[in-house]
């Protein structure tokens, strides 16, 4: 169960990081390391841990450890408690699935949808790695710009490759995803990074083709502030980042309804996904990093713990 | 306390305000399109027409057009003024007016030609930054240039003046310019006096006010000895019986030159030329002609007597009218059994008047029929007593519509005075007092305001005070009565009652020596004679008028005809004037004021019939023919020992007049608000900038 202020995303004692601090810092390492680290010690377990089977040695029971993992032989024998410790083992595929099309390189304030991607990714990439789970990572437009197999040895590798990742072309998910979903071997967990601009019925035949094998999916469905509310002042036209055309526009007028069909449009995705098993995780880019990490993996946890 | 501006003009720039309008538009209307990640949900709403011309940012709109208005109200420079503060002395500049003489006398020879030649030397020798206005004067001063800076206007104004018709009156002209230069600032401040000087023009010790500060510079025009006579004085007198309708005409002729003239004098009535003269007149000769004898062919007489022209050619012709015998009707009524003697001195009196002089008829009530009453101009009721019924009301009417009405109180009985009176009888008769033990009452001087009193001949008034009076009826004067006189105990003596159009004057004792010994007094008959005029509202009947007079026709109508129908008539419809030009002049009841423009007879008559009711003989002022001038220098010298002080602390130095301005320093008030507005807006603008989206892609 988690605490109130847990629930509300939020660690005691702990500030989350600005966004615009983020921008500041120039090392995609050191953000993931600033982001997961100052909120991963709060948590119980990392919740991304795989389940080992190679034992590795005892050690005291410290509170806070899972009561499952205490050795009642041990217990019986020395009166002492002592927590089973497993030989950590390369136990999972971590696979970052990067969205770089023209439409997430927006963004009103200090970040684009693309920067808090990147550094998403990073931290996600940061976490996997002190678990040691085998890293990769894909990124996409309307077709697979890069890969990076999962392994071990690859952070530094999707690092470099989130580093050099600039916007692409027009959005396109379902042929990417068919050959991505093809191209993974093992069961993996796959998390796709996206501002998901496609009709639901489109969208998700896309991301279901992610879950054969087994494969645990996370969705993440970036969008920026001004994309939520729309408030574009006296703007008369707008222009697709994408395709280029153009439309005019009177915000106030539209806004409602836009502000309808885009909550229609996340509750669609989030009911559908959430039904086929796919962890739907929307996010407002103006949030802090570590904050909706935070939200998520505390929330992750408890599921596994439930599980 | 009132707001004034230094630089008002700066208010033109009010047309500014449209600026932040239509930035605000354009500004609207320029907003380019900006990046958006995907249309994708925009184009599933349907389109629907946006009106474009909007106003957005109505706040900072308003602060714009705030800060306009205060920056231009700042450059306006405005300042508090009161009625007392001071004059800023410009050091630089002088304010002069022009004062010319477009009298009747400078027709002579070429004096018009030299005043308007001075006139217009003087504009020509201003420094450019001088002001000059310019006042036209005769009998009246008219200003027909501001002071002003621009000499071009100032020549066409010149030489846009002629001389007129009028008499000459230099105080007016000069206390006219005085008020021109009293709003003036300038250190030095002048009245340039163009005129010929005419002594007439100006009455001894009736010198102008001009204040101290002003200095008086006089331009006289050189006069030619010009040959000039003229027709100085015309009379016209009736047959001293009376029975006949004969009359005798006396013409004063004057030799203006200084050389002997021969003229010729010529008489015509009704245009028909009745003598003629052959004079010779000596070198500044007055004479005086006489035609007697003359017989009116008609009831009125329009005369002229002429002269050849010569240097004025106008003062040769003297219009005079004259009517036969216009006799004012008056009816004295008495009681059934006056008593002996009781109006012979009333008649004697009457029997004297001569303007006007009366028909007089002496009637009582029981020979008297109602619709009589309007044939009298003026009826005396002598001791006895006022009548009720339908005679009371027609006697009411008769006032009402313009009658006139003297009642004397002595024994008889006033019964019906309160029920008759409805109005037009004043107060209330009480029982009557009796001088006791011998020691008669007199009479107090006359109420000084009142018409009766207020005349040059008025020394008959004070003589009231001789008169000894045993007996009067007390008389208790109620609200509208006026009482012009009263006795020694201040009982009422003499009360009068206006109603509508007509007057009632009571007296308050008897006009024979029954009870008082008036009728034996000098002071009786003017008393007598001056208060029928005033009851028939004849006494400012004039037919003879000079040029710059102004006529009060309706006055004329009602007292020639000497009837209330007349008057009834002439209210009712306009009088048509003809001027001797034969301009035709339409007078409504409420504007008779006829101005008397021209020489010669105005003929004054009602639309219909278009019979002529009054003619008026119109003259140039005899005054202006006569050349004799002023002392100038002494003239000069006068007025300025006269003048006025100009108030010292209402003229400021150079220096003072900065401090006085550091005072004035609303402006900068005014400016520091727009400054903080600007400051606003700024911060606004600002806000309003950051409250834009991004451009996509773009960092901060």
């Amino acid at each position: 169960m988690l605490r109130p202020k847990e629930a509300q995303g939020q660690i005691p004692g702990q500030r989350f990081i600005d966004p615009e601090v983020l921008t500041r810092i120039d090392n995609l390492e050191l953000i993931a390391r600033s982001v997961v680290d100052g909120f991963i010690s709060g948590l119980h377990q990392s919740p991304m841990l795989g389940m080992s089977v190679d034992f590795a040695e005892h050690r005291s029971y410290m509170p806070g450890d899972d009561v499952r993992r205490i050795d009642w032989r041990v217990f019986a024998r020395t009166d002492r408690l002592y927590v089973k410790e497993f030989e950590a083992d390369t136990n999972a595929n971590l696979h970052l699935l990067l969205d770089i099309s023209k439409s997430m390189d927006f963004g009103s304030a200090a970040l684009t949808k693309l920067d808090y991607a990147k550094f998403l990714a990073a931290s996600l990439a940061y976490v996997s790695k002190r678990q040691r789970d085998r890293i990769g990572l894909i990124t996409f437009d309307s077709k697979i710009v890069e890969t990076i197999p999962p392994s071990i040895r690859h952070f530094n590798a999707v690092l470099h490759a989130l580093d050099r990742i600039e916007a692409g072309g027009e959005s396109e998910y379902h042929g990417p995803l068919q050959r991505i979903g093809e191209s993974l071997r093992r069961r993996s967990l796959v998390v796709l990074i996206s501002d998901l601009y496609a009709p639901v019925e489109q969208l998700l035949p896309a991301i279901d083709q992610l879950r054969h094998r087994g494969n645990d999916l996370i969705v993440f469905h970036l969008l920026d502030p001004l994309e939520l509310n729309l408030e574009l002042g006296d703007v008369t036209s707008v222009e697709d980042l994408e395709s280029g055309s153009q439309m005019p526009i009177a915000p106030a007028q539209l806004q409602q309804e836009y502000r309808q069909l885009l909550q229609a449009h996340q509750a669609e995705l989030e009911r559908r996904l959430g039904a086929n098993q796919i962890d739907y995780i929307f996010t407002d880019i103006s949030q802090p990093l570590d904050s909706v990490l935070y939200r998520y993996l505390s929330d992750r946890e408890r599921q596994t713990r439930t599980r | 306390m009132s707001l004034s501006w230094i630089n008002p003009l700066y208010f033109a720039g009010l047309s500014l305000l449209a600026l932040p309008v239509l930035i605000h538009l354009v500004q609207r209307q320029q907003t380019s399109g900006i990046k958006f990640p995907s249309l994708m949900f925009l184009r599933q709403i349907p389109w629907r027409e946006k009106r474009r011309l909007e106003i957005r940012h109505w706040l900072l709109l308003l602060l714009r057009c705030l800060l306009l208005l205060l920056v231009m109200f700042a450059f306006a420079r405005p300042f508090l003024s009161s009625e007392h503060a001071p004059a800023i002395l410009d050091l630089q500049r002088s304010d002069s007016v022009i004062v010319i003489d477009r009298s009747y006398s400078m027709r002579l020879s070429d004096s018009w030609q030299q005043a308007q030649q001075i006139a217009l030397r003087l504009v020509d020798e201003k420094q450019a930054q001088d002001r000059i206005g310019v006042i036209a004067f005769d009998d009246e001063a008219e200003v027909v240039s501001d002071l002003t800076e621009n000499a071009a206007n100032l020549r066409t104004v010149i030489e846009r003046q002629a001389p007129g018709l009028r008499t000459t009156r230099l105080r007016a002209a000069l206390e006219q310019a005085t008020r021109l230069l009293a709003g003036s600032n300038a250190q030095r401040k002048r009245i340039l006096l163009v005129s010929d000087f005419q002594a007439a023009g100006i009455a001894r010790g009736d010198l102008p006010l001009v204040s101290q500060d002003t200095e008086i510079v006089a331009h006289a025009v050189k006069l030619a000895d010009s040959a000039n006579t003229s027709i100085s004085a015309v009379s016209v007198t009736p047959s001293a019986d009376g029975a006949s309708d004969e009359f005798t005409l006396a013409v004063e002729l004057t030799n203006h030159s200084a050389k002997a003239m021969q003229q010729r004098l010529d008489l015509s009535l009704d245009g028909r030329v009745l003598a003629q003269r052959e004079l010779n007149l000596p070198p500044g000769a007055v004479v005086t002609q006489t035609f007697s004898g003359l017989s009116p062919a008609a009831s009125l007489v329009r005369g002229v007597v002429s002269l050849a022209d010569d240097g004025l050619a106008l003062d040769n012709h003297a219009y005079f009218v004259y009517s036969k015998q216009q006799k004012l009707p008056l009816l004295i009524i008495e009681g059934s059994r006056p008593r002996a003697n009781q109006g012979v001195y009333l008649e004697s009196v009457l029997r004297l008047a001569r303007d006007p002089a009366f028909r007089v008829e002496r009637r009582s009530w029981n020979q008297l029929e109602v619709t009589e009453l309007s044939s009298w101009a003026v009826i005396v009721i002598d001791d006895t007593t006022i009548p009720g019924g339908d005679m009371g009301t027609a006697l009411r009417d008769f006032v009402a519509a313009g009658g006139g009405l003297l009642v004397t109180l002595g024994t008889a009985q006033q019964d019906n005075w309160l029920s008759a009176g409805d109005g037009f009888l004043p107060g209330k008769p009480l029982g009557p007092v009796d001088a006791r033990s011998g020691a008669a009452f007199g009479i107090r001087a006359l109420d000084a305001d009142h018409p009766l009193a207020a005349n040059r001949d008025s020394r008959y008034a004070s003589n009231l005070s001789t008169t000894s009076i045993f007996s009067y009826r007390m008389l208790q004067p109620t609200a509208g009565d006026r009482v012009l006189a009263y006795y020694d105990d201040d009982a009422a003596a003499l009360v009068e009652r206006q109603l509508e159009q007509g007057k009632t004057l009571v007296l308050t004792t008897t006009l024979d020596p029954h009870w008082n010994d008036f009728a034996l007094q000098p002071a009786f008959l003017p008393f007598l004679h001056r208060s029928l005029r005033y009851l028939a509202g004849y006494d400012a009947y004039r037919r003879e008028f000079e040029v710059g007079d102004i006529a009060y026709v309706m006055r004329y109508a009602r007292a020639q005809a000497g009837s209330d129908a007349i008057v009834a008539a002439a209210s009712a419809a306009p009088l048509i004037v003809e001027a001797p030009s034969t301009d035709i002049v339409r007078l409504e009841r409420e504007q008779a004021l006829l101005p008397i423009d021209e020489p010669g007879f105005y003929q004054v008559h009602r639309a219909t019939p278009a019979e002529v009711e009054v003619v008026l003989a119109a003259n140039i002022d005899p005054a202006e023919a006569n050349p004799r001038t002023l002392d100038v220098a002494r003239f000069v010298e006068e007025i300025k020992a006269s003048a006025r002080p100009a108030p010292p602390a209402e003229i400021l130095t150079r220096r003072q007049a900065a401090d006085y301005e550091q005072q004035q320093q609303l402006w900068h008030l005014v400016l520091s608000a727009a400054l903080v507005l600007l400051l606003l807006e700024a911060l606004l603008a600002n806000r309003v900038a950051l409250n834009r989206p991004l451009r996509p892609g773009v960092k901060i």
